[in-house]
């Protein structure tokens, strides 16, 4: 009988002394990363049939089971995926908010230094000073556009360093997933579960997603697969693929991520990835990055084109024609290296004012070539090259297109960097205009000029070209280009036109006035050129928008980009964060919660402990009876 | 609900340290003093700060522009009045070369009076603006536009120069139909030049054989001509004083337009420095209280009464 009860009590101690180890290795673990709380499993030890029913044997401790719940877990993995994801992408996009935070010295401030030299130049055209002061603040600008391309272009790069480190570590994550596999494996012909091995995977799957977007499969031996978004199996029982870093085929000076795999190599894009900080870098990188540099490389080139375009209307100090003031980069095509056809195509810029921010996407499809603009995805179609789109000119450059070949065209995103002046000479600045309009010395009537302007090149623009008023409303025109017309009619304020100039007379011609077109005699005081090039600036020449309007929709850009990346951080960090607290109520550590089981397992302790000696009293005053 | 312990400090940290962060951020925008410390603080401000900002930087070119129309015009001006002095001064020589009782040494003595009033009204219609032109320089000129070989001819292309696509301010008079072809009164007649006018009378009254005929009829011509030129000097001179008004009313405008400007900026990035202020203090106590209560919470375990 004695014998029972010391069997009961020793049960009892043995699964409470199981209890008390495991409450000081929760204490042990409470700080422990991915730790599980655990907890003894107790059933009774069943029950012995007496005369007077079934007296109960005592307790089994079963098994030690952490506390885990496979929905919670899933829900912090997801959510760290895109809070890793975001904070990567908010943390590219704040560097890129910080050049655009200081407005005192961007591209705006550097454009409007350039206004008032011009303002200068068109008060004293012919001070050198002035003129050497204008060429010093087109460089300055021209400065700072390549400056800023230059910080979007290092911050480019030090996402890609950053882009290595996160494969490096996702690579480091993968081989541990499949040694813990390994080590999970041979427990597979026991009924133990190993709960601290089942956590460290629990946690290296989670670190993993802080890189990429990976889910687990558990299969029935106990070993996880590790799937990537597209399908991919990363880790497969105790084998795992290795990411690596490779040139694009499509762009040479992209860095592509790929998978090697025991078959092949797989390239993982953006979409493939779908999360973790691989994903928010590719982002900024592929995305922000080429949109805000084609924003920057947009204005360039509308600056480029249409100072040069006003500088070769003009003439010099010398009065030669004005060469170009800026020179920008230029467009590029790359053919796939899958292309069956042979083709280089070539691309150039028709018209520097219509250039748009963004690089394009070229398919040939066998009897159409489909145009993707990247900004904003819109295709066009084309039946045959050479290609105009957005003031660009692509051509054939040689060699011939098969069905399926793909380009891709590298646009304004280029053009900022190799921005800069190409004029030295004060005196090249082509402030004045070739030819001028005169009223002749004996004129009667009050007819003056109000307006001169030269609309475009002209192979007889310095032709001398006589208007002869035969009445206060028509004149006769002599001069080569002009074809001689007579009787024009003649209204104050309105245009006449002819060889690439327009002029604008007012007032009231008396028969026998004389009005002559001829070259500039006083080019080295004349400003009219330069006034047409300061009115540049009020003028939408960056596809339709001023220069100043256009920079502050690229400031407005950038900073919606980071406020959104920003605002989805906060969301995705608000999610992993209530994720993150549901695991804890459920699986973390309360010391408070293991100092009361530890009181409440000692007291079990003592008494099963009383138990025994009371079995050991009752045994004495047995004997003592019995053996007198 | 269940808190595990190790969460719970985690927790209390990062609130710590965000509203460390806040702290630093209110702090950054007072010290600052603008409520914007890069584009993303709030894209649209910072997108219309830019366009005000160069619309700041536009009124000062345009203030530049008109500065310097402004020191021409009020030179021309000076030019016109001692150009008009002149005149008149020669148009009284003239009335009194006309009175009978003169004899030839009084008449050639009232010729040196008109040869140094010729040479002032030259003088006045070559003067320099100080920047490297002419006032009355047409369509410009590096070299004093009057020429004179005995007679007076306009070298520069005649017309105007302006600044100020706008405005369309004259920076360059238009010297020519000043002084060398002033327009006649009536469709009949034709252009005068005055100085030739000056000259041709200047011999008439030098020379002692001159018929009182030939005089009267060259004093009779030469007056009609310097009413003329007075009447043309004093039509420019009110030309440029009409511009002058003009840019007096521009910059008003500016000045009217740089406040708007300057206030609307203001309002777009300034911080409100009362209310960052108050926040700034009711983040301290939010940051003190969640401190302090931290260190009660942390100092609390059951382990303390075992």
């Amino acid at each position: 009988m004695s014998v029972g009860l010391l069997n009961s009590a020793s049960s009892a101690l043995l699964a409470t002394y199981a209890q008390m180890q495991t409450t000081s290795h929760n204490i042990a673990n409470v700080n422990t990363p991915g730790y599980s709380r655990q907890e003894v499993l107790l059933s009774t030890a069943g029950a012995s049939f007496s005369g007077s029913g079934y007296v109960g044997r005592g307790v089994n401790a079963t098994d030690v089971q952490r506390r885990y719940d496979q929905f919670v877990s899933t829900e912090v993995v997801v959510n760290t995926a895109q809070n890793a994801a975001d904070a990567a992408h908010a943390n590219a996009l704040s560097r890129v908010d910080q050049l655009f935070a200081d407005s005192a010295s961007g591209i705006g401030a550097a454009y409007d230094d350039l206004q008032l030299a011009l303002a200068d130049v068109a008060a004293r055209p012919g001070d050198l000073s002035a003129r050497t002061t204008f060429l010093s603040r087109a460089q300055a600008l021209a400065s700072v556009v390549r400056q800023n391309d230059e910080q979007l272009a290092a911050i480019s790069s030090s996402i890609d360093q950053q882009i290595g480190h996160a494969v490096t570590q996702a690579n480091t994550t993968l081989q541990q997933i499949a040694r813990v596999n390994n080590q999970i494996g041979r427990f597979a012909n026991t009924t133990a579960v190993p709960n601290d091995l089942l956590d460290e995977r629990d946690l290296l799957l989670e670190q993993l997603n802080g890189q990429i977007k990976a889910s687990a499969f558990i299969n029935q031996d106990g070993s996880a697969t590790v799937f990537a978004l597209s399908g991919q199996a990363l880790v497969l029982n105790d084998s795992a693929v290795r990411f690596e870093i490779r040139q694009s085929p499509d762009d040479a000076s992209i860095n592509q991520i790929v998978a090697r795999t025991g078959t092949g190599i797989v390239p993982f894009e953006q979409v493939d990835i779908g999360g973790g900080a691989l994903s928010g870098l590719l982002q900024a990188r592929d995305q922000d990055l080429p949109a805000i540099r084609g924003r920057i490389g947009q204005i360039a080139s509308a600056i480029a084109a249409s100072y040069n375009k006003q500088q070769q209307l003009g003439v010099d100090l010398a009065g030669s024609s004005g060469a170009a003031l800026f020179a920008i980069g230029a467009p590029s095509v790359l053919s796939s290296p899958a292309n069956q056809g042979n083709a280089r195509l070539s691309a150039s810029v028709s018209d520097g004012t219509q250039v748009a921010a963004s690089d394009y996407q070229i398919e040939f499809d066998g009897s159409q070539y489909s145009v993707t603009r990247n900004s904003d995805a819109t295709v066009r179609q084309f039946a045959s090259i050479p290609i105009a789109i957005d003031g660009l000119a692509i051509t054939l450059a040689s060699g011939s297109v098969a069905a399926g070949d793909r380009f891709s065209l590298i646009g304004a995103s280029s053009f900022a960097s190799q921005m800069r002046v190409l004029l030295t000479a004060p005196g090249a600045v082509a402030a004045a205009l070739p030819i001028t309009a005169e009223m002749a010395a004996g004129n009667r009537g009050d007819v003056r000029n109000s307006t001169f302007k030269i609309v475009n090149a002209d192979p007889n623009q310095s032709a001398p070209v006589t208007l002869t008023f035969t009445s206060a409303n028509s004149f006769d025109v002599i001069g080569t280009g002009t074809g001689n017309p007579v009787g024009q009619s003649y209204q104050s304020n309105q245009a006449i036109a002819f060889n690439g100039w327009s002029i604008e007379l007012n007032g009231t011609p008396r028969p026998g006035d004389v009005v002559t077109v001829s070259p500039n005699r006083s080019v080295s005081t004349d400003n009219r050129n330069i006034r047409n090039m300061a009115e540049l600036a009020q003028t939408g020449i960056v596809s339709g928008s001023r220069v100043t309007d256009a920079y502050a929709d690229a400031i407005a850009d950038v900073g919606t980009r980071t406020s959104a990346a920003k605002s989805a951080q906060k969301l995705s960090s608000r999610l992993l964060d209530s994720a993150t607290a549901s695991r804890a109520s459920i699986a973390g550590v309360n010391l408070d919660e293991e100092a009361a089981h530890l009181l409440q397992y000692q007291q079990a302790y003592q008494a099963a402990a009383r138990v025994m000696t009371t079995a050991q009293e009752m045994f004495q005053a047995l004997l003592r009876v019995t053996g007198g | 609900m269940r808190l595990s312990t190790q969460y719970q400090t985690q927790r209390s940290i990062d609130s710590i340290s965000e509203r460390y962060a806040a702290l630093q951020r209110t702090q950054d925008s007072i010290a600052s003093g603008s409520r914007i410390q890069s584009p993303s603080d709030d894209p649209q401000a910072a997108a219309n700060a830019e366009r005000v900002r160069a619309q700041l930087a536009r009124i000062e070119v345009d203030r530049r522009t008109i500065g310097f129309a402004k020191t021409i015009l009020g030179q021309a001006d000076g030019a016109l009045s001692d150009a008009g002095d002149a005149l008149q001064a020669s148009r009284e020589q003239l009335l009194a070369a006309g009175n009978g009782a003169y004899d030839s040494s009084d008449r050639a003595a009232i010729a040196t009076q008109l040869i140094s009033l010729r040479g002032q009204l030259l003088a006045s219609a070559n003067r320099a603006d100080g920047s490297g032109g002419f006032l009355f320089g047409g369509q410009g000129s590096s070299s004093a536009p009057f020429v004179d070989n005995g007679q007076v001819s306009f070298s520069a292309q005649a017309g105007t120069s302006q600044v100020d696509a706008e405005l369309s301010l004259t920076t360059s008079l238009d010297g020519r139909a000043t002084f060398t072809e002033i327009a006649p009164a009536d469709a009949s007649g034709s252009n005068e030049n005055i100085f030739d006018r000056l000259q041709t009378v200047i011999a008439v009254l030098r020379d002692p054989n001159s018929t009182a005929s030939a005089l009267q009829a060259a004093l009779k011509t030469t007056t009609d001509a310097l009413d003329r030129a007075i009447d043309s000097s004093s039509l420019r001179r009110t030309e440029v004083g009409e511009q002058l008004r003009r840019i007096d009313a521009h910059e008003s405008a500016l000045s009217s337009t740089e406040a708007h400007s300057q206030t609307y900026l203001s309002g777009l990035i300034d911080v409100n420095l009362a209310q960052a202020i108050s926040q700034m203090s009711a983040l301290q106590t939010n940051q003190d209280a969640a401190m302090k209560t931290y260190q009660h919470l942390s100092t609390m375990s059951l382990f303390n009464y075992l």
